[in-house]
């Protein structure tokens, strides 16, 4: 049996990791920070002892007026469609983990990590799954993706400001031309921003949602083209995360090159949209070869 | 170099694990697990790592033999006193002691509820039990004073995390001692090449700082039996360093490259009578938020 993977590009090393966002709707009984609670209290704290599990971010979406320093130098945005990404969402779930393994545990199987009488035991209960009906409106969307760390993220201790850049590429852009640009050209002009904490590009790698969290594969070979055409389901081609120290380092970032960011983002995106972000670190992604102990 | 002590509550707290039912690698899955899955929901915490100890696999030994690290006196049997610590920050003794209060984090049809799942009562098969006859189990709680000599920046990679553990030497006053360590020796470590964060940390003297009104005042810690058992404990210690580096070798190197290596050595001989280093296994439970807190629901 094949699994769709995710080639985690890692300073020209080939890691394969499976990364997979969940896009979310918050159930319409709850209001968004009651979400927030339910989405980071109990959801994640049972989730992130998966098997397998590499990383865990949950990021919920701004529920605020985006900071003033950020908007303003967000306005000048020209030639670009405001609207993009066709998926509503309250937050998105960012899981990175290991391909099953030939052993058989993988991520959706039962984890032997809760002290009892006899030692420990496989969490039976509601717990173990972390499943909860009244969290979400609808089915989680995830799809799977491939990312290009083009500034590996570092995290201080203190909150940060991220934002997700949702795009539509440009329809006389082949997809290729598409993606090594945002690669090389746009990458360039953010990598020495100054505040910059990280800025990690994401390509759509399936061309439909998946539930790994019910074991859910779609089949993978590498002779597979890599699915871009799936903007009817996603609604967009490249997804961009941003992390810096505050708002005004983003503003001056934009400030300081708006007139080639203006330049790219008219030749490269059809549509484009940013969104601030609440990110929490459940399990701090682990790029490294897998421990050969229980962490998290 | 003068540095303010950090607003926060912090708590360390020392834990063996329930050998009769766990290894130490079942211990790492009981506590980061299950356990942690109910803990990262104390309400208001506002960081949490649970730092597990490596296996011992020659350290001190690897250490001395880069001839560029003091080690004295390391305790024998340090290891086997404890498998792992959590670390805590609280924004203050109130929130510390309150932390337990349930807090409505589970989605259920009529809303948010408190999650009547929520629980603890894995402590006594985790940790190390008094006795069969009760739920009560051994532990070293001890608030610390903080001190962020560089910030600690985490990169996707597990760390290298070394503990570096230390007795003030008697020959020094607490304030010549606190003297040296900010003014000279803190500003040395901090210049170390590869340091990708270091904290300094002292230890409360009163014992009972984290423990009281925490625990009920009945509890087996406050005994004279649970006294000497912390005490012992303590009285190993005054304080301890962690310092974060990308892998071991980036710490010899940054300690044999420094440009003033003699003087950080000899600051060590002067002013301390213990010096060891451990190495753990850090897993960020809550990130640390050292901000205000946000008016929402934040981990």
């Amino acid at each position: 049996m094949t699994h769709q993977v995710s080639i985690i590009d890692e300073g020209g090393m080939r890691c394969v990791m499976i990364k997979v966002f969940g896009f979310a709707r918050r159930a319409e009984h709850l209001s968004q920070d009651e979400y927030r609670a339910a989405l980071i209290g109990y959801h994640s704290s049972h989730v992130r002892r998966r098997n397998r599990i590499r990383g865990y971010i949950v990021n919920v979406r701004a529920n605020r007026p985006m900071p003033k320093a950020a908007q303003i130098a967000l306005d000048g945005l020209e030639g670009v469609s405001p609207a993009c990404g066709q998926i509503e969402w309250d937050a998105y779930e960012q899981l990175m983990f290991d391909p099953p393994f030939p052993d058989g545990v993988s991520f959706e199987s039962g984890v032997k990590d809760r002290p009892g009488p006899q030692g420990l035991e496989v969490d039976r209960s509601a717990n173990g799954n972390g499943n909860d009906a009244f969290l979400n409106r609808d089915t989680l969307r995830q799809v799977q993706f491939e990312e290009h760390q083009a500034v590996p993220v570092c995290r201080p201790e203190h909150k940060v400001f991220k934002l997700a850049l949702f795009t539509r590429r440009q329809r006389d852009l082949s997809p290729a031309c598409f993606k090594s640009t945002f690669i090389g050209s746009y990458s360039a002009l953010v990598r020495n921003a100054p505040g910059l904490l990280g800025f990690i590009l994401n390509f759509p790698a399936s061309s439909c949602t998946v539930s790994v969290l019910d074991g859910e594969w779609p089949s993978w070979s590498e002779s597979n083209p890599q699915p871009d055409e799936n903007t009817t389901e996603l609604g967009f081609n490249g997804m961009a995360e941003f992390w810096f120290t505050s708002p005004g380092a983003f503003a001056s970032w934009r400030e300081n090159s708006a007139q080639q960011l203006r330049v790219l983002e008219r030749d490269l995106f059809e549509s484009l949209v940013f969104r601030e972000v609440d990110e929490s670190v459940v399990v701090l992604p682990d790029r490294l070869p897998p421990a050969t102990f229980y962490h998290r | 170099m003068t540095l303010p002590a950090s607003k926060q509550f912090k708590v360390w707290a020392f834990l063996k694990r329930n050998v009769a039912l766990l290894s130490h690698d079942d211990y790492r899955a009981g506590h980061v697990g299950f356990h942690c899955s109910n803990t990262r929901r104390l309400k208001a915490i506002r960081g949490y790592t649970v730092n597990i100890h490596s296996d011992d696999s020659g350290l001190g030994r690897q250490l001395v033999a880069s001839g560029t690290i003091v080690l004295k006196s390391e305790p024998d049997g340090f290891l086997d006193m404890w498998d792992g610590f959590p670390s805590v920050l609280f924004d203050d003794r109130q929130s510390w002691i309150a932390a337990v209060a349930p807090e409505p984090t589970r989605a259920a049809a009529e809303g948010l509820i408190v999650d009547p799942d929520w629980t603890l009562t894995d402590g006594p098969f985790l940790f190390d039990r008094i006795d069969d006859t009760r739920t009560q189990f051994r532990s070293y709680h001890t608030r610390m004073e903080e001190y962020v000599v560089k910030p600690v920046l985490r990169f996707e990679a597990r760390p290298c995390k070394l503990v570096q553990f230390f007795r003030k030497t008697s020959n020094l006053s607490d304030a010549e001692f606190r003297q040296l360590f900010f003014n000279e020796y803190a500003a040395l470590c901090r210049k170390l090449d590869g340091l990708n964060g270091l904290v300094a940390n002292f230890r409360y003297k009163d014992i009972d700082a984290a423990a009281r009104h925490y625990y009920p005042d009945d509890h087996w810690c406050f005994s004279p039996a649970g006294r000497a058992f912390r005490d012992q404990f303590y009285r190993l210690w005054t304080g301890a360093l962690e310092l974060y580096f990308d892998d071991i070798q980036s710490f010899l190197h940054g300690r044999q490259n420094h440009p003033l290596i003699v003087r950080l050595m000899e600051l060590e001989q002067q002013m301390f009578e213990s010096i060891w280093y451990v190495q753990v296994d850090e897993n960020v439970i809550v990130m640390p938020n050292r901000n205000d807190a946000p008016s929402f629901y934040y981990r």
